[in-house]
C-alpha cells in the first residue's frame, strides 16, 4: 500500500538558510503523525512543501506514491489540509464556503458536514471575517473533514486557541481518523499526547527521531538512584550518551534516559555509582520528553558556536 | 476542455460574482453613463479613463481572489484545476468586464443610426483588441501579484522604466534618433508591439496558472516587455513603408509614375546655428483621375569621401498638382557652418519618396438642415452646434436641428475608426467649393483592422468653416503605395543660395 506521506532527504532552501535540510519522514496508513519541534525548526516549511504549496529545493516527497509537486486536483480531493497560516476568504459565510467546496468533492457528505457544523457550533450566516480564531480554526477543519480525506494535514491547529475549542477540534480529528492518515504538527505537546499513535521531532531542519508514541515513552524514562553514600559526580565523559539532565544530589541522583533498558541502565549506574540503594524509573510525559530534546539540541549548536 | 473543467471553471466565476458583485454593479453604471455620454455627448470623454480605471481594478480583485504567489491561499491545497481557474478569470473578464462596455458601444453606435450587423462586427473586433491588449496584460500583471497595492507599485515600476527606462536608452544607444515613422502606417509598428505584448502576457498568464512560477513570471515580463518596446522604437520606417507597398493590391498602377528631384525655386533661409534647404520633388505620369500624397521621405546626401547628416529628418508636403503632375517642397536642415565651409563641394543627393495614390472617388450630397446624413464608407455627418461653453456636440439620434449656425462646420463620425480615405467636403458656395475642406487627411491610416485600439465607439473629426447648407462629402480610398528612388547630382551647396525669394503660398486646386 502506498504511503500516505513519504520524505526522502527533502530539503527546502530560503537563499542560504535551509528551513528544511535532508528531512526523511513517512506517515503510515491510519498513523496520527505528530510533528514537534521548536520555533523554526522547519514544520512548516517542511508540510508545505509535501502538499506543494512551495517548491523543494531538493530531495523528494510524495502523497500516496505521486510525487508532490504533480499533484492534481484529484489528489486534493482526498487530502485535507487545515493550517493556522491559511487565509480563508472571509467574505464568506460558513454556509456559503461549504456550499462552494461542495462540487469540488464527489465524496462530499452533506450529512455530515452539516453534523460537524453542529458539533463545532459555528453562526452558519457569519462572514468568516468575523470569526474569533478558533471559530476560523473550526470552519477549516469542519470544510476539510466533510468530504471524509483519506490524508488529513494539520499545521498548528491548536496554536493560541482556548482549551474548549482545543478539545472540541481534537475530537473532530479523532472521530475522523479510523478512516484516514493524520499528519499534525504542533506545539501543544499534552494535546499530541492524547492522541498521536508516531511522534516525529524536528530541529533545524532534520528529523531528529521518528518513533511509535509507545515506543518513544518506553524509551524515555527519568531514572532516579538513591545512594547510600554522598556520591561523586563521574566524570561526563564517562556518562552513556543517552543520559540527559544528570542532577546529583548527596544522595540521589537524576538523570533522563533517551534509550532506557531495565538491565542494562542498572548496570551502567551500577558502574558508576558506588552505594546503589534503589533505582526507580518513570515514563514521562511528552512535554518533558520535548524539552528534554530541545535544550540537548541547543548545548550542542551552544558548544559548536 | 473537457466538461468537468468548464463545469467548475463556471463554478468558480460564479464565486467571484457573488464576491464582487457591489464592485461589478458600480461598474455597469459606470458602463451605462459611458453608453450615455457617447450617445448624448459624442465628444465627450470623461468616462474613459474612468472605465478603463475601474475595469482594471476589477480585473485585478478577480484575478486576487484566487491569487496565485504565496503560501497562504485556501484554494491551494483544494481540488482546483488550474485550467479551471484560469478560464473562470477569461469569463469574468469577458463577463463582467467586457460584455458591459460592449453593450454600452453598441448602444451608442446603434443610437447614432449605424446598423446592427455592421456595430455586432465592429464592437466584436474592438472588444477582441481590448481585451487581447489591455485585459490580458493586466490579468498577466495581477497574477504575479497578490494584491491592488503592490500591483499598482509593479506597475509604476514597470511604466517608468518602459517610459524613461531601458528601451529608449537602448535605442538612442543604437540608433542614434527613435524617429518613428508617419502615422499612416504606424499600425505595422502597433501591431508588432501588440503581438508582443499579447504573447507576453499570454506565455505569464499560462506559465503562472500551470506552474506558479512567478519569479520567472516577473522576469519574462519584464524582459518581454522591454524587447517589444525595443522592436517598436528600432523598426526603421522605411521598413513599415516598404511593408504597406508590399501589401498593395494593384501595384501596376503605379507603374508609370515618375520622380524627379532638383533645387526649389525659392529661397534657402539662413539661421544663426542652421540652414534650411528647399527641394522640389516631382511626380509625373500620374494615372487619371486620381490623386497622389506623399507619405514619407527617405533622404541623404554625400560630397566625396563624406556623408552629409541632415540635422532633422526632412518631410514632404505636396504643394500642386494637375491632372498628371504632383509637386512636393522639401526642406534639409543643414548645419550653417558646414554650409559656409562647403559651399562648392560637389553634392550628390539620393533617396526614395513613398507614395499613395488614392481613387475610386466617392460622393454624396445632403443639405445639412436634415441633420445626421449617411455619407460613404460609413460616415455619417450633420452639422454641429456650438454649445454655451463653446464645445462642438452632435444633437441627440432624431433631434431636429433648429437652427444652423452661419459659421458651423461639418461633423462626421465613423464607426471605431476613421475609414483608409482621404475625406473632404466640398460645399456649393463659398470658399469651400473651390478648395474643399478637410478632415485631418494627414492624420489618416492604412490600418486594415476595422476599430482601433479604443472605448470610444465613434471617431469623430470636424470639417473647416463652411458657408453653404448643401455640402458633398467626397472620398478617395487608397489604391495603391509604393516606392520612387531618386537623386541629384553634380550640385554644390551653392546653389542654394539664401534669400533670392521668399516662398509662396500654394493653393491646391480641387478637381
Amino acid at each position: 500500500m502506498k504511503m500516505p506521506i513519504s520524505c526522502q532527504n527533502l530539503t527546502v532552501a530560503f537563499s542560504r538558510v535551509r528551513a528544511v535540510n535532508g528531512l526523511d519522514l513517512e506517515v503510515e496508513p491510519a498513523a496520527i503523525y505528530g510533528l514537534l519541534g521548536p520555533n523554526g525548526a522547519g514544520k512548516t516549511t517542511a508540510i508545505k512543501t509535501i502538499m506543494n504549496i512551495i517548491r523543494p529545493t531538493g530531495g523528494h516527497s510524495s502523497i500516496f506514491g505521486r510525487d508532490s509537486r504533480l499533484l492534481r486536483a484529484q489528489d486534493f480531493e482526498r487530502i485535507g489540509y487545515v493550517s493556522e497560516n491559511q487565509d480563508l476568504p472571509g467574505w464568506m459565510t460558513v454556509s456559503y464556503l461549504m456550499k462552494y467546496l461542495e462540487p469540488f468533492y464527489p465524496e462530499w457528505d452533506a450529512k455530515r458536514a452539516a453534523e460537524l457544523l453542529r458539533a463545532f457550533d459555528l453562526p452558519l450566516h457569519r462572514k468568516l471575517s468575523h470569526f474569533s480564531r478558533g471559530m476560523w480554526m473550526k470552519a477549516a477543519l469542519a470544510s476539510s473533514l466533510a468530504y471524509h480525506p483519506k490524508l488529513l494535514v494539520l499545521d498548528e491547529p491548536f496554536s493560541g486557541l482556548d482549551p474548549l475549542v482545543r478539545e472540541e477540534l481534537i475530537q473532530g480529528i479523532l472521530e475522523s481518523a479510523e478512516e484516514c492518515a493524520i499528519l499534525v504538527s504542533s506545539h501543544d505537546l499534552g494535546e499530541i499526547e492524547t492522541f498521536a499513535s508516531h511522534i516525529g521531532y524536528m530541529e533545524q531542519g532534520r528529523l531528529v527521531f521518528s518513533e511509535e508514541m509507545s515506543s518513544l515513552t518506553q524509551r524515555f524514562r527519568e531514572v532516579e538512584v538513591t545512594v547510600g553514600q554522598p556520591s561523586d559526580l563521574p566524570h561526563r565523559s564517562r556518562w552513556p550518551a543517552r543520559w540527559l539532565r544528570l542532577e546529583v544530589s548527596p544522595s540521589l541522583v537524576r538523570f533522563i534516559d533517551t534509550g532506557f533498558d531495565l538491565e542494562r541502565t542498572s548496570a551502567e549506574v551500577r558502574d558508576l555509582f558506588s552505594g546503589v540503594r534503589d533505582i526507580s524509573a518513570r515514563p514521562l510525559p511528552l512535554r518533558t520528553i520535548f524539552l528534554t530534546m530541545a535544550r540537548r539540541s541547543r548545548e550542542i549548536s551552544g558548544a559548536a558556536l | 476542455m473537457k466538461p468537468g473543467v468548464m463545469k467548475q471553471a463556471l463554478h468558480i466565476f460564479r464565486k467571484d460574482v457573488d464576491a464582487l458583485r457591489i464592485e461589478i454593479g458600480v461598474f455597469v453604471l459606470l458602463a451605462l453613463a459611458f453608453g450615455w455620454t457617447k450617445i448624448h455627448v459624442s465628444n465627450d470623454e470623461w468616462t474613459d479613463p474612468l472605465i478603463v480605471l475601474a475595469a482594471s481594478f476589477l480585473i485585478a480583485r478577480a484575478v486576487h481572489a484566487d491569487a496565485l504567489p504565496g503560501d497562504r491561499q485556501f484554494w491551494l491545497t483544494r481540488p482546483y484545476n488550474r485550467m479551471s481557474l484560469l478560464s473562470a478569470k477569461l469569463l469574468f473578464v469577458v463577463v463582467c468586464v467586457s460584455l458591459p462596455v460592449a453593450c454600452a458601444q453598441f448602444a451608442a453606435a446603434v443610437g447614432f443610426g449605424y446598423p446592427v450587423s455592421q456595430v455586432l462586427r465592429a464592437v466584436l473586433f474592438n472588444q477582441l483588441a481590448l481585451v487581447g491588449l489591455g485585459a490580458l496584460p493586466l490579468l498577466a500583471l495581477s497574477s504575479l501579484t497578490t494584491g491592488i497595492v503592490v500591483l499598482i507599485l509593479i506597475a509604476l515600476a514597470l511604466a517608468l522604466v518602459f517610459l524613461f527606462g531601458g528601451p529608449s536608452l537602448l535605442v538612442y544607444w543604437v540608433r542614434g534618433t527613435s524617429r518613428l515613422g508617419p502615422d499612416s502606417v504606424s499600425w505595422i509598428r502597433n501591431a508588432f508591439f501588440e503581438v508582443s505584448l499579447l504573447s507576453v502576457a499570454a506565455i505569464v498568464i499560462v506559465r503562472q496558472y500551470r506552474y506558479r512560477a512567478t519569479k520567472s513570471g516577473v522576469v519574462i515580463a519584464i524582459v518581454g516587455l522591454n524587447l517589444a518596446a525595443v522592436g517598436y522604437l528600432l523598426i526603421p520606417a522605411v521598413f513599415e513603408l516598404r511593408a504597406q507597398s508590399w501589401l498593395s493590391t494593384n501595384p501596376a498602377l503605379s507603374s508609370g509614375v515618375t520622380v524627379s528631384l532638383k533645387p526649389a525655386e525659392i529661397a534657402s533661409l539662413p539661421g544663426p546655428t542652421m540652414m534650411t534647404l528647399p527641394l522640389t520633388l516631382t511626380a509625373e505620369h500620374l494615372p487619371p483621375g486620381t490623386e497622389i500624397r506623399a507619405d514619407d521621405l527617405d533622404i541623404s546626401a554625400s560630397w566625396p569621401g563624406r556623408p552629409l547628416r541632415f540635422a532633422s529628418r526632412p518631410g514632404a508636403n505636396r504643394r500642386s498638382e494637375d491632372a498628371e503632375r504632383a509637386v512636393f517642397d522639401v526642406a534639409l536642415l543643414i548645419d550653417s557652418a558646414l554650409y559656409r565651409n562647403q559651399l562648392d563641394a560637389p553634392l550628390t543627393i539620393t533617396g526614395s519618396l513613398f507614395l499613395t495614390i488614392f481613387g475610386e472617388e466617392e460622393r454624396s450630397r445632403f443639405s445639412i438642415r436634415n441633420g445626421r446624413s449617411a455619407a460613404p464608407d460609413g460616415l455619417r455627418c450633420e452639422a454641429f452646434k456650438l454649445t454655451d461653453r463653446g464645445r462642438p456636440v452632435i444633437p441627440r439620434p432624431g433631434a431636429e436641428v433648429t437652427e444652423w449656425h452661419p459659421a458651423g462646420s461639418l461633423i462626421c463620425a465613423a464607426l471605431f475608426r476613421w475609414p483608409s480615405r482621404l475625406v473632404y467636403a466640398q460645399a456649393d458656395a463659398g470658399l469651400s467649393r473651390e478648395v474643399p475642406s478637410e478632415f485631418s487627411n494627414t492624420l489618416i491610416t492604412y490600418s486594415p483592422f476595422p476599430a482601433r485600439l479604443s472605448l470610444a465607439p465613434l471617431e469623430v473629426r470636424r470639417s473647416d468653416s463652411l458657408e453653404s447648407e448643401s455640402v458633398t462629402i467626397v472620398t478617395r480610398k487608397p489604391l495603391v503605395h509604393f516606392r520612387r528612388a531618386f537623386s541629384l547630382m553634380g550640385v554644390t551647396l551653392r546653389d542654394f543660395s539664401p534669400w533670392r525669394m521668399l516662398p509662396r503660398t500654394y493653393v491646391v486646386p480641387f478637381q
